[in-house]
């Protein structure tokens, strides 16, 4: 569905991501993890468009979407939410993620936009919220908004920039079913980036490790669990499954 | 919410008899200022669009004031068109030159951006200097003609009523415009662009579109304007102190808010008015050193302007209402 060839992302002299290959399939949950500064991130700007690679090739479902603006790629059906929560702080939740109902994929009408988004909205628990200035919700329910915005664009993959990272252990595990249940009842495909290895280990099918700008691994969440790379690589730090 | 809303209507239906009544009972003078007052309120609104809504700082407004009074007066003084119809293409003239400068406003950020609207109507007023075959240049148009066929009248209640009308047509624009699609996302740009991109929006057009909005309407008020002094001239329409007014009085009353523009008219011109009574001509600027001190002290103690601050009140006694 998506595949990233051989990219490469300068910062100045600093190789952010250094011939970086990665595929996803479709309806699958992918963790992308990696220690602080390997280019997640990075890799989450230039699929969609907010960076563009020096060198390298993104392509979705067959189209080359190099390069493409971001506005363009969510049309393509890319959705994504961002590391520290973007939220239009002075637009209600509701409006919100409406705006991204009415100008996402399928650039719904305002009232097909109020009901995409209060259904979004429900199912990531938010519902109530609806008519709050988004500026007024904590960490936590921003979070979820921008899920629920990103949800409302229509996409068929997601890129989900460290979701759960602050959250307390159980509002954790809710979030992490809640995104499994998308991969599996609405049949997304996502990449999630994660700093929690229990959230990424406990739900993903395949997990890609980025070290300095590199893949260092990738398998299933046992094989990486176990890889001596990767141990090393997060300084002996044991990883949990 | 229902009693809120009754509220609401009752207060509106209220100030609509009241304005519609005033001249009436008020004197000729006193019209006049409330005309100014409303005339102005609706440049803020217009004024709101890009500098409210969008976030975009524009110190450039009186250039679309100045092109539209330019457009329909050379349409009727030179090809009899009538202003009724001219003000329309007023509009797309002013609309056409908002969207360049929408389109500098991709570049320019903040205080820059503010820079080069000045620097834009510096532009316009040199232009219209120098095309002296069509603008008459420094010596300007006179409107000769005559009758409400053309936009014109003998006294100032005509002109009041359509100033009236102009300004509440003005707050029904924004009231619709600030749900509608395009309002959603030129706020969504102005709160937080990377975000609004993310979720689809097309930030440059959004941003062009939404500055060629607000000229579009600032140069029809700028038809009424001339047809109301019946006489313009590059230096009596682009100044920086219209455009310093219309911005001022857009924060003072409330930026982003469909009322704002009304409440900071409704105060801040007839004060100007009397404070350049008071002192005539004696002090040089003294209208841009009120601007300036009114617009540092309400951005400083109340942010969201005066009807922001109306709305926190009521908002902090709703729940003792409720407990009641």
């Amino acid at each position: 569905m998506l595949e990233v060839r051989d990219v490469v992302k300068r910062f100045g002299g600093l190789v952010a991501l250094n011939r970086v290959s990665l595929t996803v399939k479709q309806n699958e949950l992918l963790g992308l993890i990696g220690p602080n500064g390997s280019g997640k991130t990075t890799l989450f700007n230039v699929i969609t468009g907010y960076y563009r690679p020096e060198e390298g090739k993104v392509i979705y479902k067959g189209d080359d979407i190099t390069g493409l603006r971001p506005h363009l790629i969510v049309k393509k059906g890319i959705a994504r939410t961002f590391q520290i929560p973007k939220p239009f702080g002075r637009l209600t939740v509701l409006e919100n993620v409406m705006s991204a109902a009415m100008y996402g994929r399928k650039a719904a009408s305002r009232s097909e936009a109020r009901e995409i988004a209060m259904e979004w909205l429900d199912y990531v628990r938010l519902g109530e919220k609806a008519d709050v200035e988004a500026k007024a919700l904590n960490i936590v329910e921003r979070k979820l908004m921008e899920l629920a915005r990103a949800l409302s664009t229509g996409p068929d993959l997601l890129l989900l920039d460290e979701l759960v990272a602050g959250l307390n252990p159980s509002e954790m595990m809710d979030v992490v079913k809640l995104v499994r249940r998308l991969v599996d009842e609405r049949g997304l495909t996502i990449i999630m980036v994660e700093h929690v290895m229990k959230a990424v280990m406990s739900i993903s099918d395949r997990v890609f490790v980025l070290h300095r700008g590199s893949k260092l691994a990738e398998g299933s969440p046992h094989e990486v669990a176990r890889d001596p790379k990767v141990i090393e690589a997060y300084l002996g730090e044991p990883i949990q499954v | 919410m229902e009693v809120k809303l009754g509220g609401k209507l009752v207060l509106a239906a209220v100030l609509l008899i009241l304005g519609a009544i005033f001249p009436l009972f008020a004197d000729e003078f006193m019209v006049s200022i409330l005309m100014q007052a409303y005339l102005w309120a609706f440049l803020a609104l217009s004024w709101d669009v890009i500098g409210g809504y969008g976030g975009q700082f524009s110190l450039g407004h009186a250039a679309f004031l100045a092109l539209g009074a330019y457009t329909s007066t050379i349409l009727l003084q030179s090809y009899n068109v009538s202003p009724w119809i001219g003000m329309w293409a007023a509009g797309l003239v002013a609309g056409a030159a908002g969207a360049l400068v929408g389109i500098a406003s991709l570049r320019l950020r903040g205080p820059f951006f503010a820079l080069g609207t000045i620097a834009f109507a510096e532009l316009v007023k040199l232009l219209l200097l120098y095309f002296k075959g069509i603008t008459g240049g420094p010596l300007g148009i006179l409107i000769t003609k005559s009758g409400p066929e053309n936009m014109l009248f003998e006294t100032q209640t005509p002109y009041y009523y359509l100033m009236f009308v102009l300004v509440i047509a003005g707050i029904l624009f924004l009231k619709w415009f600030e749900s509608s699609k395009f309002g959603i996302g030129l706020v969504a740009v102005r709160e937080d662009e990377e975000a609004a991109e993310g979720v689809g929006i097309n930030v440059y057009r959004v941003k062009v579109i939404g500055a060629a909005i607000s000229a579009f309407l600032t140069g029809i008020g700028g038809t009424i304007y001339a047809q109301w002094i019946h006489f313009i001239r590059p230096d009596i329409l682009v100044k920086l102190e219209y455009s310093t007014q219309i911005a001022a009085i857009d924060v003072v009353g409330g930026a982003g808010t469909p009322y704002g523009g009304l409440i900071g008219a409704l105060i801040l011109v007839p004060l100007s008015l009397y404070l350049n009574a008071l002192f005539g001509g004696m002090i040089a600027g003294l209208s841009i050193i009120l601007y300036g001190v009114v617009l540092l002290v309400v951005v400083v103690l109340v942010p969201g302007g005066i009807y922001g601050l109306i709305r926190r009140k009521l908002l902090r006694r709703k729940p003792q209402m409720g407990g009641k």
